[in-house]
């Protein structure tokens, strides 16, 4: 009577721990993902989808699309704009 | 269940091993849930943010007092040296296209409508902003978007036939307050990088383009204006809440 029911819950114990592992070990790890995700988040990720990982930005298309960014330096971190203050002037645009 | 045996047991024993039963399938639950599954598509939507192409833009403010800029980069001729700030007093600021290395592509804001240089990074603070303007005189509507969100659209005032409002891609380069809401200019104006093709002159300025307010909304969704966008005021106060210098500003025939 006291054998059956420990018996029972070490079992419980130990299906559950093999049970967890491999979803506490597919939640840590970064790099488990299949895909190529960028290695370092703090690069500019609104830069073209060119490799961010790689050292060297790619120098052939700069003169193609003037509208698209390509890679920043890998040292960019750059923060997000907030709103500027108004500047009480009177303007003089076209109207 | 003779309580003199069960009181000489382990304490760890009757009640505890119950315990951890129940702790460890409490363990396994969350492995077994949805979350293993909301997680990828989290780790999706990041992905899909860094690869799909912004919708607002990376803005380049000007250090020091003055900036070169030049026809190409790596050391060429200087083609244009700017004050900063501007006439207006506002920091001097670019929106970026490209980059090469340590210099950066930027809009101009002079003429022609569209007019590019090369600077260098070091000489500019880089900040990014996910704010875009859509100007469509097609429909007389304005959008403004955050990323993939439309956030604001309302009706909008153009150019006349006379005074077109020039398509093309621009960028707010400063934020004025008139000092009267009611007057020609509205509670606010933001200044376009773009100009006039008509007038090469107007109130005494170089024929800038404009996205600014007015509080007589009759003239909104024709062609009222000499060039600039007009909104109404309460939503240039919107924008000007919230956008920054150097905001994209699309505007679509």
């Amino acid at each position: 009577m006291r054998v059956k029911p420990r018996l029972l819950i070490i079992t419980a114990m130990t299906a559950a721990f093999f049970g967890t592992a491999p979803a506490f070990a597919s939640d840590d790890s970064p790099g488990h993902s299949d895909d190529a995700v960028p290695s370092a988040p703090m690069e500019e990720p609104a830069f073209d989808d060119g490799p961010v990982g790689e050292a060297e930005p790619e120098r052939g298309a700069e003169a193609d699309d003037p509208g698209q960014e390509e890679g920043l330096p890998e040292d960019w971190d750059p923060d997000v704009a907030g709103p500027s203050e108004p500047i009480e002037e009177e303007p003089n645009y076209t109207g | 269940m003779d309580p003199m045996r069960r009181s000489l047991k382990p304490r760890g024993t009757v009640g505890t091993l119950p315990t951890l039963a129940a702790v460890a399938v409490l363990a396994v639950l969350p492995a077994c849930s949805s979350d293993p599954s909301e997680e990828p598509s989290e780790v999706a939507q990041s992905q899909e943010t860094e690869t799909e192409a912004p919708t607002g833009g990376h803005i380049a403010t000007v250090l020091a007092d003055e900036i070169e800029v030049r026809s190409e980069p790596n050391g060429s001729e200087v083609v244009h040296t700017l004050a900063s700030p501007n006439d207006f007093g506002a920091d001097r600021t670019f929106l970026v296209q490209q980059t090469q290395g340590d210099w950066l592509e930027v809009l101009l804001p002079m003429r022609p409508n569209g007019s590019t240089g090369w600077i260098e990074s070091g000489d500019v603070e880089v900040t990014v902003t996910e704010f875009h303007v859509a100007i469509d005189m097609s429909e007389f509507t304005f959008t403004v978007t955050e990323g993939e969100e439309d956030l604001l659209t309302g009706p909008i005032g153009i150019g006349t036939g006379e005074t077109p409002t020039p398509p093309g891609e621009y960028y707010f380069t400063e934020l004025l307050k008139p000092s009267d809401p009611g007057g020609e200019y509205g509670a606010y104006a933001f200044g376009l990088s773009g100009h006039s093709d008509t007038l090469e002159s107007f109130a005494g300025g170089p024929g800038q383009l404009g996205v600014h307010g007015t509080d007589d909304e009759s003239g909104l969704g024709g062609e009222v204006s000499h060039g600039c966008i007009r909104v109404s005021n309460d939503d240039i106060t919107w924008m000007a809440e919230r956008l920054p210098i150097g905001t994209p500003v699309e505007i679509n025939e």
